[in-house]
């Protein structure tokens, strides 16, 4: 007796698109909390830290958004080169070196120029450096054919061992003490609202996800950009230059991870150090797959996983666990949406073939 | 001079060890046509596994089998995902890393506490006889336990690969697994099968590595080491033994790069340590630069299959 | 029809009975009834899309059958796999070979075989094969690549994969498809020998005057029904090609004088490389001026391909020219080529032609984004970086007017395209190769894969593009097709032209002849033609 899946494609509309990450985040924190009582730690007073703290004060709602600012950037971005049939699992990697562009540019320019100026050519440094560090794979691929997932995701942990070596020594503060870090910065982004940490960067995020979906979704580049990712094959024949978007996609998408970078040092830390590269990149491909490949839909991901993320510091606060905790909630997530897809979008009917 | 150029080999070799055992895993399942990018978190949870079962029991060998059978669990959930449900290879082996990479560390830190344990690492055994030759013996012949293991299994695989009606099936499932189904291959037992095996080498080659290499778990222990591996199969074109080859050049690269640690540290260059780091990482994606001319992947890589 | 009429004369080797088979929207298969007897050739007729392929894939275990019954020499079996079909003697040659390309005949012969154990000896296995092989006439080296083999070569590895197996039933599905003239009597020769010895034959087919030639007993399908069974003697074209479509049909195409206008092509020496890094086409020279038909007829893979791929720029040209217009094109990117007015309607449809989740409307402008109506410039975007905004009005109005003119169903533009039937799909890309007013049409296999219906349409639609003055070249492996549509005809062999002629010049055995290769027509008289 074989048993064998069956797939049915079945109608369930909008609703879906939030019913699964939903559905999804329940369960991941339903483990969680088990997880939580096996570490002998108190769910309910962790989940109540967690909500309160993300959600409870204008204080704690405006570090969502600023928590939730570098989602947006990645997550736009990987969305973007998924649409155009690249996936990007290197965003991590870039986002690294445009913080490292950031800061360098902020360090050598800061007392030079006015600070606008600082703080602009810095930013232009991050996209394009995170820009570059993506499309350095994306040529690879299109010129010499390596396997870009591959090659993406080896950049993103030589960015790290880069980002370690220039914070002990071309980039190192002379008064660092316990942790190996960056000098200060002084220009800096100006607070969005002032009194709170939320900087125009997450302004500058939320433009970008409305200029991606209009890029996307109303313009002929964007039309050829989603044909070529759908099927290159028949990019080429309808005459599209499809290494072109190949690499244009890698380049915006890159660029967009480089932005979030500056947004870190520039906006959050005002310096540089190791604990900017916690995986937010890795973050991203999630934020992007719950958002669907939507610049729009990327909007609502990313400030669920802001929430998450915001409200995990105040858990962890609370519990004393520490970050790989939220990590494992967030793998638990992910694959747990992914499980929902197949799920909701589909009806599974079991059937059973032969006998005897 | 001599006696160094052997330690910096044998380094090299024990470094390169459990690389090519999660790579050579990764060529079986992709040669079966999917791409397991899962391979960095199941060695986590297998260095984890390893180091808890080592730690409690006391028993090396509990801890190589610990390694191995966790690596089957997440080998498990991962041909559910990929296989049966058939969701993205990618996105799903994704989802395996982020899960991996988080728990091992929660269970480690649930466990000990935030402090490093460390554990007795097993001996480098000597082979009696073979261990006399002179740099060779020493490079080669005083090693650890699963470098013995690759001296033997590694060549087996690829015998088993080109040679057998095993590997004949895998091939054909992961060529074209319509043909293969059509005579009688049961090509969904197959992709699950060398999926777990390939999930299990990569659960032992994080059980050697935290072993044998490193002796305790630290959050993020392997650091892209399976990553690596995965880009080693696409070095080695999907073929055990070069696949190996590429992992001692990783651990040649990064054994002279801690080999010179020490002299750049006493020059006054601490920093100089983490740039030597580097170097694996750009040797590899040089070396996939060069490898990649006119690899051909097996054609059904990364489409899941169904009949109807 | 009664069983009076389609009762064989052998022993019942498999009995199918009452098999239902559903797809999402269509039942395949309706309660079919079938036996398959020893010694004998059973031709299974039907139209693309009656159900012939699903029935056979549900005996040989592919499909699981949602209700029905099979017997094998009387006994009730259920195949959950292929495996199950084999060990009771059923073997299959699908139309599209299952063999793997990067593997030995051996390898692929023993694929899945237990009998070697573990280790195989392939020594041994080769000598098996080659025995095998003799018994029925072959000549195969089994040490060769498959991807170094012929068509016709390839699918005596299929057979033999089946012979080898030592099966009571063998099922060819459209065998015929992918061989020369001489290459299909081969295989009628080897189909008689088997039968001869035996075993039963299952013939799958839609060309008529095959299957009255091979078969023994026919049964026709007809969207997923038996509604024919009859014995050879019985049966005559006209009254099979009724049965199949369900109504008269006109094998005729109603093709008004043209004389033709100026030179539209010209190709010099052209050399292009194929995918195995050799020459595919080897200094082909032609003409095809506007208002004619030029067909291609020869045996897939000697190079018509290569060359349709060339002309509209997808692949490289080695040597040679190509000369449009008076123009030299030959390393035009593909965009300028649409410009200029080429057109390709290419063989594989999902691969080349259609994105299946994009919209029919979507589909139609593929080439034509940049243009107005479908997309207007903008302020800023458009003088700085050459980007339009998309005009969803003016998109929906034009697919609107098409979906009209070609009677494309559903008729909604927001629909998506993979959802159409291949016949409607095939409509869209007709559509959208010549509604952008194209003088030059590369047709590959226009017609393959569709029903009579389809067909029909399409056939028409190519003759009143070249009534209208467009110039056509016409790549396809029914040879029928090649014949009664073209003004001209080239016959190619290994990348070259051994022989061009007008239709009815010369007979079918003469034209099989060249496409094995067997004959070539002098220089001078393939270059008179073009005059």
């Amino acid at each position: 007796m074989a048993i064998m899946l069956k797939f049915e494609e079945r109608e369930v509309g909008k609703a879906a698109a939030i019913l699964i990450p939903l559905a999804a985040l329940g369960l991941a924190f339903l483990v969680g909390a088990f997880m939580m009582l096996w570490a002998g730690v108190d769910p309910i007073a962790g989940y109540t830290a967690f909500v309160t703290g993300a959600l409870g004060s204008p204080g704690g709602l405006t570090d969502t958004l600023l928590r939730m600012t570098p989602f947006l950037l990645m997550g736009v971005g990987i969305a973007f080169s998924n649409r155009a049939g690249v996936l990007n699992i290197g965003a991590e990697g870039q986002y690294i070196m445009g913080a490292i562009a950031a800061t360098w540019v902020t360090l050598a320019l800061q007392y030079v120029v006015p600070a606008p100026i600082s703080v602009t050519t810095a930013v232009i440094m991050a996209i394009i450096v995170g820009a570059a560090w993506a499309t350095f794979a994306g040529a690879l691929k299109a010129f010499m054919g390596v396997n870009e997932i591959v090659t993406t995701v080896i950049m993103n942990w030589l960015a790290l061992r880069i980002l370690q070596w220039l914070l002990r020594g071309p980039l190192k503060s002379p008064t660092a003490q316990q942790w190996p870090m960056s000098p200060p910065l002084e220009a800096v982004y100006p607070p969005l609202i002032p009194g709170t940490r939320l900087h125009i960067g997450f302004l500058i995020a939320i433009l970008a996800a409305i200029a991606s979906y209009y890029l996307l979704f109303h313009t002929n580049t964007g039309f050829k950009l989603r044909v070529a990712g759908q099927n290159p094959a028949v990019a080429t024949y309808a005459g599209y230059k499809v290494r072109t978007f190949f690499l244009l996609s890698m380049a915006l998408s890159g660029g967009l991870a480089g932005l979030a970078g500056a947004g870190e040092v520039l906006g959050v830390f005002k310096f540089l150090y190791e604990g900017i590269a916690v995986g937010l990149g890795y973050t991203a491909i999630i934020v992007a797959l719950v958002g669907k490949n939507h610049p729009i839909g990327v909007i609502f991901s990313a400030f669920m996983f802001g929430v998450i993320y915001n409200g995990m510091t105040y858990l962890q606060a609370a519990t004393g666990l520490t970050y790989t905790f939220s990590k494992a909630l967030e793998g638990m997530i992910y694959i747990f949406v992914l499980l929902a897809e197949v799920l909701i979008l589909y009806r599974i009917r079991v059937i059973r073939v032969g006998g005897e | 001079m001599w006696d160094v150029i052997a330690s910096v080999i044998n380094l090299g070799i024990a470094m390169a060890t459990p690389l090519a055992l999660a790579s050579v895993g990764e060529v079986y399942s992709e040669r079966s046509g999917t791409i397991n990018l899962g391979v960095e978190g199941i060695m986590l949870m297998g260095a984890i596994a390893a180091f808890h079962m080592t730690y409690v029991t006391g028993d090396l060998l509990l801890g190589y089998l610990a390694g191995l059978a966790i690596g089957v669990i997440f080998g498990m959930l991962f041909s559910f995902m990929s296989v049966t449900l058939r969701l993205n290879q990618v996105i799903a082996g994704m989802g395996i890393y982020f899960l991996g990479f988080g728990l091992s560390d929660f269970i480690y830190k649930t466990l000990y506490g935030k402090e490093y344990v460390t554990i007795q690492k097993p001996p480098q055994i000597p082979v009696p006889g073979l261990v006399n030759i002179p740099i060779i013996g020493q490079a080669l012949f005083d090693q650890y336990p699963t470098v013995y293991l690759t001296y033997i299994l590694i060549p087996v695989l690829w015998y088993l690969l080109y040679k057998s009606s095993i590997g004949i099936s895998v091939r054909a499932v992961g060529e074209n697994p319509k043909a293969a189904d059509t005579m009688g291959v049961n090509v969904f037992l197959v992709k699950h099968l060398t999926i777990w095996f390939g999930s299990a080498l990569a659960g032992l080659a994080g059980a050697a590595l935290c072993l044998e290499i490193t002796g305790l778990f630290f959050e993020n222990l392997t650091f892209g080491l399976g990553f690596i591996a995965v880009g080693l199969v696409y070095f080695g074109k999907w073929d055990p033994m070069k696949a190996w080859a590429g992992a001692l050049i990783y651990g040649m690269t990064w054994s002279i790069s801690v080999t010179l640690q020490d002299p750049l540290q006493k020059m006054g260059h601490p920093e100089m340590v983490y740039f030597m780091l580097m170097l694996p990482y750009i040797v590899i994606i040089i070396a996939l630069v060069i490898m990649s001319r006119g690899a051909r992947p097996p054609k059904y890589l990364g489409v899941p299959y169904t009949r109807e | 029809m009664g069983e009076e009429n389609g009762d064989g004369k052998g022993d019942v080797i498999v009995l199918m009975k009452g098999i239902v088979k559903r797809f999402p929207g269509v039942v395949a298969n309706d309660h079919i009834d079938l036996e398959i007897r020893r010694g004998e050739v059973l031709a299974l007729l039907g139209e693309n899309g009656a159900g012939k392929t699903t029935l056979m894939n549900i005996l040989y275990g592919l499909y699981q059958p949602d209700e029905g019954e099979i017997y094998v020499e009387g006994k009730r079996v259920r195949f959950r796999s292929p495996r199950d079909a084999i060990a009771h003697g059923i073997g299959m040659v699908h139309q599209h070979f299952t063999l793997v390309e990067d593997m030995t005949v051996v390898e692929n012969v023993i694929l899945g075989l237990r009998k070697y154990g573990t280790f195989p000896d392939l020594k041994k296995a080769a000598e098996d094969i080659t025995e095998v092989a003799k018994g029925v006439g072959f000549k195969i080296n089994p040490w060769a690549y498959i991807w170094q083999l012929s068509a016709g070569e390839k699918q005596k590895v299929e057979i033999l994969k089946a012979l080898f197996r030592k099966v009571k039933v063998l099922i060819l599905d459209e065998p015929t498809s992918v061989l020369t003239p001489q290459d299909t009597k081969e295989l009628f020769a080897t189909i008689r020998k088997l039968v001869a010895r035996g075993l039963g034959v299952v013939f799958i087919s839609h060309k008529l005057n095959e299957v009255m030639e091979i078969a023994d007993r026919i049964v026709v399908l007809r969207r997923g029904k038996v509604v024919g069974r009859l014995m050879r003697e019985q049966a005559n074209p006209r009254l099979l090609a009724k049965l199949m479509v369900g109504r008269e049909v006109f094998l005729e195409i109603h093709k008004p004088p043209r004389e033709p206008g100026r030179v539209l092509l010209e190709v010099h020496g052209l050399k292009v490389m194929g995918d195995k890094g050799l020459l595919a086409v080897k200094g082909v020279s032609f003409r095809i001026r506007e208002g004619e038909i030029v067909g291609v007829a020869a045996v897939a893979g000697n190079g018509q391909k290569e060359l349709a791929e060339a002309l509209y720029g997808l692949r490289k040209v080695e040597e040679g020219r190509i000369i449009y217009e008076g123009e030299d094109i030959t390393k035009a990117p593909i965009s300028e080529r649409i410009r200029r007015g080429i057109a390709l309607i290419p063989e594989e449809r999902l691969v080349y032609g259609a994105l299946p989740t994009f919209t029919v409307a979507e589909n139609l402008i593929l080439e034509e984004v940049d243009k107005e109506p479908f997309s207007v410039p903008v302020p800023v975007l458009t003088p700085a970086l050459g980007m339009r905004a998309l005009n969803r009005e003016g998109i929906i109005n034009y697919a609107k007017k098409v979906i009209a003119k070609y009677r494309i169903y559903p008729p909604y533009p927001e629909y998506p395209a993979g959802k159409l039937s291949g016949g409607n799909l095939q409509k869209v890309m007709v559509a959208r190769e010549l509604e952008r007013g194209s003088k030059l049409i590369i047709a590959e296999e226009p017609t393959a894969g569709l029903d009579v219906a389809a067909t029909e349409f399409v056939r028409e639609t190519l003759v009143k593009a070249r009534t209208e003055g467009s110039g056509v070249l016409l790549i396809s492996s029914d040879l029928s097709e090649v014949l009664s549509l073209s003004d001209k005809v080239m016959v190619m062999y290994e990348g070259e032209i051994v022989g061009a002629f007008r239709p009815g010049e010369l007979s079918i055995e003469e034209i099989g002849l060249m496409m094995a290769g067997a004959k070539r027509m002098p220089e001078e008289e393939v270059a008179k033609i073009w005059q």
